[in-house]
């Protein structure tokens, strides 16, 4: 499938736009998938879960685009929502020039022969109740074909999927894994579609027989001439497979380009992150700060601004100081310690009281009235935060120092206040659009601005 | 080289009507004989004339058949067809002797119920014949002996007995093995009553669950595949119905227009005891529709009806076997309560009735309502087992994992 002579044309920058083919076979924008929260009695609508917050991308025909982020950042309900397995509440899906939610009967019909999707777990998308040459066969039930016929094609299908003829007859129970996603792709393949999803095809099956059936993957693409969206949290698996590839993050898109370019020079710092961390054997490759702490955010209330900005290795330091992001990056994460309830003093001090000899006292800026204990307190807090001695910026400092004086003095509240009060990057305020960048490829990150 | 199958044929389209499955067919010709059948005998014979050589189903006889079929049609023949699945339940089952137990015994029961008032009337068990008088009331089993009018402290009512009179001035009568079980004080074989009896159950556990299963399953498959308004409006009439009980529903409708008869309690309980089950195969198919193959066979274009028919109803069909089966035992007792009580029909020889005439003379004729409660008990205990075992045996999750 991956096939770099075939040279998907380069991505169009602009910003909002489609990128990537002229003549797209699917093209996504605005794509939005809300689920709505509700509550109470009278099921009043509260809020709703952002699981896809517009998205566009654009798969060209004889292409594979890859859909990677971490779970549950809204891939798998993006790739649902493209072949209308869920209703889009906004946005634009248009499959072949044609928008996909506003086809019915004939027509429907015709984009379900076209189009087609392998599923994630092999056990559990197959009917057990039925041998897996029903399963097989049952988009060409569904579209009319007799029995015997469906017999025919589905045993030659199974050929070019490398299944024994015998396993026709075989129950899911009776099959491996990797048996069963071969029945799986055969079922996709039936009707000879232009176009398949594969939603993490290849997850849930032991290493061994991953790359077995990537390799298959990409005979069939070639076979069937097909266009493919592949969805992965694997970014191995992408890199193998795709010719272009979108990341997702939260809901919406950070970067998208060739896969050799977004991959190989990631412009976005999430990207770098997922990027960083597959093993590579190049010991050259700077993997240093990669690495990713916390969760995708909740999407019922993704953060303000840049959604990835509260794990940010490379957050923007408010305009106006001096700040280093490695600096500031450490102030966010004492904020978000403080907004969470997670700083506890008296915690700290326990753990720090065994080792007051090493931590060293140059709190030099500490208010005097305080005991030595309290700097000593004060010094543990900001180690336990990865904050420097002392910041780069004067001003900031003066803040940070209160508000850790505050924290150790209990006053949480206080501290919240001080430090919300006082900073606020752009990464913090303003949801990045996406920009060209130097490496050819537009990504959204304000690092790209202006 | 293009696909397997060229779009030409698929575009036509034109074969994609229902096609029933060929056990289907069979079970509506064989229903269409029965009710043919029936309407001939309530419309063509003249009154007072027997149809069928002797043979004179009522219409609780012709529920039983139609039942019978569907049990063949949607139970057998499906464990037939599969032999590997069948063998594999067979395996789990036999690990439970207990259960194995239950089933013999209801596969007995059922031959009983089904065959047994033919087969007492054809080899005249327990019949009068060649006998002054009639069947002699009160006879005790074999081996066992019962006083008679005259003994001391006598309110016997045995004035004739067919076996051997001990005891002079105090007789007592012995029992004989032309009625093995002994006779009732009314004058009736306690063999031929409790087959009668088998008879009444199996109807009463059949019937209702031929009446309950397809309500409940296209209930609670239809609601968890369409949600929404219809799952909403079909979940709340089940709970409107769980506040009245069947059995309330049986007594008014006895009392007011229906008359007492078998056939009311069978429907009333077909018709209004079916919202627990439903609800169970709702939630089992609300699990279903979260899993890959109906999505997959959504994204291959299948609509609600195929579906719900190809992939919800045979995925629930386990959970059905085992709700269904659990709730057997509580009709049986439900409706031996109601004979007991003597809401039944004087003309339906319920194992509740035998107990209620034999405990009304107890200690004295025991043998009456020893015999009926222990059956009632043995069948109820066993389907009570076999539903137990069933659940763990037909459990879907170990059917993925094989």
């Amino acid at each position: 499938m991956s096939d770099p002579s075939a040279g998907a044309p380069p991505d169009d920058a602009s910003p909002g736009g489609a990128g990537g083919p002229d003549d797209p076979l699917l093209a996504v924008e605005g794509l939005e998938r809300h689920y709505p929260v509700r509550e109470g009695f009278l099921r009043r609508r509260v809020g709703a879960v952002r699981a896809v917050d517009g998205v566009d991308f654009a798969v060209g025909r004889g292409e594979t685009l890859g859909l990677v982020g971490e779970s549950g950042c809204g891939k798998s309900t993006a790739a649902a929502s493209v072949l209308g397995l869920e209703e889009p509440t906004g946005g634009s899906v248009r499959f072949d020039g044609r928008e996909v939610t506003d086809l019915s009967g004939e027509a429907l019909a015709r984009f379900r022969r076209r189009t087609a999707m392998v599923f994630q777990d092999p056990n559990d998308s197959l009917d057990p109740r039925m041998t897996v040459g029903e399963s097989a066969g049952e988009p060409l039930a569904v579209h009319g074909v007799g029995r015997e016929r469906r017999r025919a094609a589905v045993a030659d299908l199974f050929d070019r999927v490398g299944l024994a003829r015998e396993t026709l007859d075989r129950y899911p129970h009776e099959l491996s894994g990797g048996q069963k996603q071969r029945v799986g792709l055969a079922r996709a393949l039936s009707l000879d579609p232009e176009f398949v999803v594969l939603d993490e095809p290849v997850s849930a099956l032991d290493v061994s027989v991953q790359a077995e059936i990537l390799a298959l993957l990409a005979d069939l693409g070639r076979e069937f001439d097909l266009s493919v969206l592949l969805v992965s949290h694997d970014v191995s698996v992408v890199r193998a497979a795709c010719d272009r590839v979108a990341v997702m993050y939260a809901g919406q898109l950070v970067e998208r380009g060739a896969t050799e370019a977004v991959l190989g020079a990631p412009q976005h710092p999430y990207t770098e992150a997922l990027a960083a961390a597959v093993p590579t054997p190049d010991p050259r490759v700077d993997r240093s700060g990669a690495t990713l702490s916390g969760d995708v955010p909740d999407a019922a209330d993704p953060p303000d601004g840049c959604r990835f900005h509260p794990r940010c290795p490379a957050v923007l330091a408010p305009d106006g100081t001096d700040l280093t992001s490695e600096e500031y990056r450490a102030v966010l994460d004492f904020r978000a310690a403080l907004d969470a309830g997670a700083v506890d003093p008296e915690r700290v001090r326990g753990r720090a009281g065994g080792a007051t000899a090493a931590v060293e006292d140059g709190d030099a800026s500490g208010d005097g009235g305080t005991a030595g204990g309290g700097s000593t307190l004060r010094g543990a807090l900001r180690a336990e935060y990865g904050l420097p001695a002392e910041l780069g910026d004067e001003a900031a400092e003066e803040t940070v120092a209160a508000a850790v004086g505050e924290a150790a003095a209990g006053e949480t509240a206080a501290a919240r206040e001080r430090l919300a009060g006082a900073f606020s990057s752009v990464c913090e305020r303003d949801d990045p659009a996406f920009r060209p960048t130097d490496a050819g490829h537009p990504a959204a990150c304000h690092r790209h601005d202006g | 080289m293009s696909g397997p199958v060229d779009a030409a044929d698929v575009d036509g389209r034109a074969s994609r009507g229902f096609r029933p499955a060929p056990r289907t067919v069979g079970a509506v010709v064989a229903v269409g004989v029965i009710a043919a059948a029936f309407v001939y005998q309530r419309v063509a014979v003249p009154s007072g004339i027997v149809p069928f050589w002797g043979w004179r189903p009522t219409p609780i006889d012709y529920l039983l058949y139609v039942s019978l079929v569907l049990t063949g049609c949607y139970l057998v023949v499906p464990l037939a067809r599969r032999p590997r699945t069948t063998r594999r339940y067979w395996r789990r089952l036999r690990e439970r002797p207990s259960a194995v137990a239950s089933l013999g015994y209801l596969l007995a029961f059922a031959l009983v119920g089904t065959f047994g008032p033919g087969a007492v009337d054809r080899f005249d068990v327990g019949s009068a014949e060649g006998l002054r008088g009639g069947v002699p009331p009160g006879q005790p089993p074999p081996g066992f002996a019962v006083p008679m009018p005259g003994a001391v402290g006598g309110e016997s009512q045995t004035v004739y007995c067919l076996g051997e009179v001990t005891g002079g001035a105090d007789p007592v009568c012995h029992g004989t093995w032309r009625f093995p079980l002994g006779t009732t004080v009314a004058g009736g074989d306690v063999v031929d009553l409790l087959v009668e009896g088998a008879r009444v159950a199996l109807e009463v556990a059949l019937v209702t669950a031929a009446v309950i299963v397809p309500i409940a399953v296209a209930v609670g498959t239809v609601a968890a595949y369409y949600g929404g308004w219809v799952d909403e409006l079909l979940m709340r009439y089940v709970d409107v119905q769980l506040v009245v009980p069947a059995l309330f529903v049986v007594i008014i409708a006895q009392e007011t227009f229906a008359g007492r008869s078998l056939l009311v309690v069978v429907l009333a309980f077909g018709l209004f005891d079916w919202g627990a089950t439903a609800r169970i195969v709702r939630s089992e198919a609300l699990q279903r529709m979260r899993s890959g193959y109906v999505r997959a066979a959504a994204d291959a274009g299948s609509g609600g009806p195929r579906t719900i028919r190809r992939h919800l109803v045979p995925n629930v069909s386990s959970t059905v076997v085992t709700a269904v089966t659990n709730k057997m035992p509580t009709l049986v007792v439900v409706e031996a309560g109601i004979a007991y009580l003597g809401f039944s029909s004087p003309l339906s020889q319920s194992w509740g009735t035998t107990l209620s005439m034999g405990l009304s003379r107890a200690p004295l004729y025991w043998w009456t309502a020893l015999f009926a409660g222990v059956l009632l008990v043995a069948t109820v205990g066993a389907l009570h087992l076999l539903g137990d075992a069933l659940r763990d045996v037909l459990d879907p999750r170990t059917e993925v994992g094989g």
